[in-house]
């Protein structure tokens, strides 16, 4: 097949991200400075800039081919230096598209193909930047839709979950929203260091400050707490519908695809053969209101950095915040189960793992208070705070027994069932045929107690799933049943 | 062993030269029995708990190493998910004629190792292990 260019549009359309920034700061900077100190150079540089971009950008374009043969795809780049890369077709695991605004107004969308190797190299990955919308969904059906893939006869085909705005009710339960305030709050200032502008000595700061110094330190608390929940649910809501607006799970020919996003379109394809399991993560705010979040377990998904160096998020990503309901159909469509396994009753764990997991808490928590405490005897440090970190220690207590009260473990046909974790608590089902070996862990006073902690590898996920603290021969059993044989030859049976 | 008999004898070392210049003050003298106590302990007593608990098996079917005093650990492989096998000496090791193998498989959660192996029981290790491995298709990525 001959070589094709990326879209020609592309040259116009990829520098209005970046541009938009920089005018963004020049309007900021000539709103707080006023015209008249904008010298000549700030325009200047500004248009250079632009200039720039969009040179670049048509270099890039020109220089930039791409082909897909009936073994490789290859992809021949460089301003300079001339680069060439192919990947065997049959390594792909991957093709993931993404689009920004601007992308989608042009009908444009990023293509990623990775071979999702768990040695995460940016060699092992091709990107287009950008093709049109239809090239890209032609790509992937080229590249994805291998001819005899076996289709398991259980396998549900078509929308497995679609969005829903109900959903966006699980939305404050999250972290996202302190996140947004923490980011913002940090942007600000960021921006107000750029332009020269000391904002404790504006205004509406000053006033901020008249008033925490005339209230009474009660009513500041209180009034402070209920505009920073205000303020993060407002935004975790308003972010949450940003983010997976329009979300679509479906399968088609054998594999799993993932799309939303209102402003930035994104779609995440995984192929049904890598799958080996599923995960339903609870947040203890989410759990207690009855949600639940669904990810992936599957090979070649593992968090990597992209090209900004930004950690790659949720790539593994099967379902947000959504009624558990939703994740319990999630789960056992997404894993061609009749029910979903991470729901079976799973087998408790002795007591005894309690008093470590209490135990071992406590003793965290009661570090900051002992340093504390320590300073104080030397003089450095007033009482009151060490007498304050005081709280953690009851608080750790509580939270180890909550580690205990949601360890489990279970069989459930073709699955492997474990569960861990209160901050979110965790629930995985790995199919019992992805298990490619065990970690079995043992300590002298885990011996003396019988309990025991057996790991089970995968290549897929986070590569290993922990049965912590549990009854010695109930998780050795568990383990032997699991992936027969394996470990048979080398248990003594009692 | 020898490498960590380095470590020892640099802090001991260090502890005598602080020992001659600041007139040797008790806690300075304890310190340093204590650290000396410690060496002997590494040193001695150690290695040789190491040594007694760390155990190998290769099978048809599987790599099984288990080691560790204090905490135990057992690892266990099926041959048919190993991707590499690879042997490593360095340089003490080559003087004691020693080697370390070590197993891998597709999982991100860490290898096999067994360490302490004659080097000629190593390379045959390593070639029997490639040998079965070759034999069986597929690595489960």
């Amino acid at each position: 097949m001959s070589w094709q260019q990326l879209d020609k549009r592309t040259i116009f359309v990829a520098p209005l991200m970046p541009l938009v920034s920089v005018i963004g700061v020049v309007t900021v900077i000539v709103l707080v400075r006023g015209w008249e100190k904008v010298g000549f150079w700030e325009p200047a540089i500004t248009g250079v800039i632009a200039v720039g971009l969009f040179v670049a950008n048509a270099w890039h374009w020109k220089t930039t081919r791409y082909r897909i043969t009936d073994t490789h795809v290859e992809l021949h780049s460089g301003m300079i230096v001339r680069k060439h890369r192919s990947l065997a077709k049959d390594r792909v695991r991957a093709v993931d598209m993404s689009a920004d605004v601007f992308h989608r107004m042009f009908g444009l969308s990023v293509v990623t193909i990775g071979t999702g190797r768990h040695v995460a190299e940016s060699d092992d990955e091709l990107k287009l930047e950008a093709v049109s919308a239809r090239e890209a969904e032609r790509l992937r059906a080229l590249l994805l839709h291998r001819a005899g893939t076996p289709v398991q006869p259980r396998q549900r085909d078509g929308m497995l979950a679609k969005f829903s705005p109900q959903w966006i009710r699980y939305a404050p339960f999250s972290w996202l929203g302190f996140v947004a305030v923490a980011v913002l709050g940090g942007g600000l200032f960021q921006l107000a260091r750029t332009i020269d502008l000391d904002l404790w000595n504006t205004g509406p700061m000053q006033t901020l400050f008249r008033w925490y110094e005339t209230t009474p330190l009660l009513v500041s608390i209180l009034a402070t707490f209920v505009v920073v929940m205000v303020l993060t649910t407002v935004l975790s809501v308003l972010l949450y519908a940003v983010f997976y607006w329009d979300f679509q799970l479906t399968r088609q020919h054998g594999a799993l695809r993932v799309q939303y996003g209102l402003i930035n379109k994104r779609s995440v394809s995984i192929e049904d053969k890598r799958l080996r399991g599923a995960v339903v993560e609870e947040p203890l705010l989410v759990r207690l209101t009855g949600g639940a979040k669904v990810k992936a377990v599957a090979t070649g998904l593992n968090k990597k950095k992209d090209d900004n160096d930004k950690w790659e998020m949720d790539a593994d990503l099967l379902l947000p915040q959504a009624p558990k309901e939703d994740a319990r159909k999630v789960v056992a469509s997404v894993l061609s189960a009749e029910r979903a396994p991470t729901d079976v009753a799973l087998s408790k764990h002795p007591f005894a793992a309690a008093r470590w997991m209490v135990l071992s808490t406590v003793a965290v928590a009661a570090v900051p208070a002992v340093t504390l405490g320590v300073l104080s005897v030397l003089g450095l440090t007033p009482w009151w705070i060490a007498q304050l970190l005081l709280i953690l220690i009851p608080l750790g207590a509580l939270l180890g027994y909550g580690e205990y009260r949601s360890l489990g473990h279970g069989l459930d046909g073709d699955f492997l069932v474990v569960r861990w974790g209160v901050l979110p608590r965790s629930t995985v089902a790995l199919q019992r045929t992805g298990v490619i070996g065990w970690k079995i862990r043992q300590s002298f006073l885990q011996r003396r107690t019988g309990l025991i902690s057996v790991t089970a590898t995968i290549a897929a996920g986070s590569g290993a799933y922990t049965i912590r603290y549990a009854d010695q021969g109930d998780a050795l059993d568990v383990a032997d049943t699991a992936v027969p044989g394996l470990l048979e030859p080398f248990l003594t049976r009692d | 062993m020898l490498q960590s008999a380095v470590w020892w004898v640099v802090l001991l070392v260090g502890g005598g030269i602080a020992m001659f210049f600041t007139g040797a003050p008790l806690w300075l003298v304890l310190v340093e029995a204590v650290i000396a106590v410690l060496a002997v302990v590494d040193l001695i007593v150690e290695p040789r708990l190491q040594y007694r608990a760390h155990r190998w098996e290769v099978t048809d079917q599987a790599v099984y190493v288990q080691s560790g005093v204090l905490v135990r650990e057992w690892r266990i492989a099926p041959l048919s998910r190993v991707q590499t096998v690879d042997s490593e000496r360095g340089p003490l090791q080559q003087w004691l004629k020693l080697a370390t193998v070590t197993v891998t498989t597709a999982s991100a959660s860490g290898p096999l190792k067994i360490r302490g192996l004659g080097q000629d029981e190593a390379a045959e290790l390593v070639d029997r292990l490639t040998a079965i491995t070759e034999a069986t298709p597929g690595d489960a990525t």
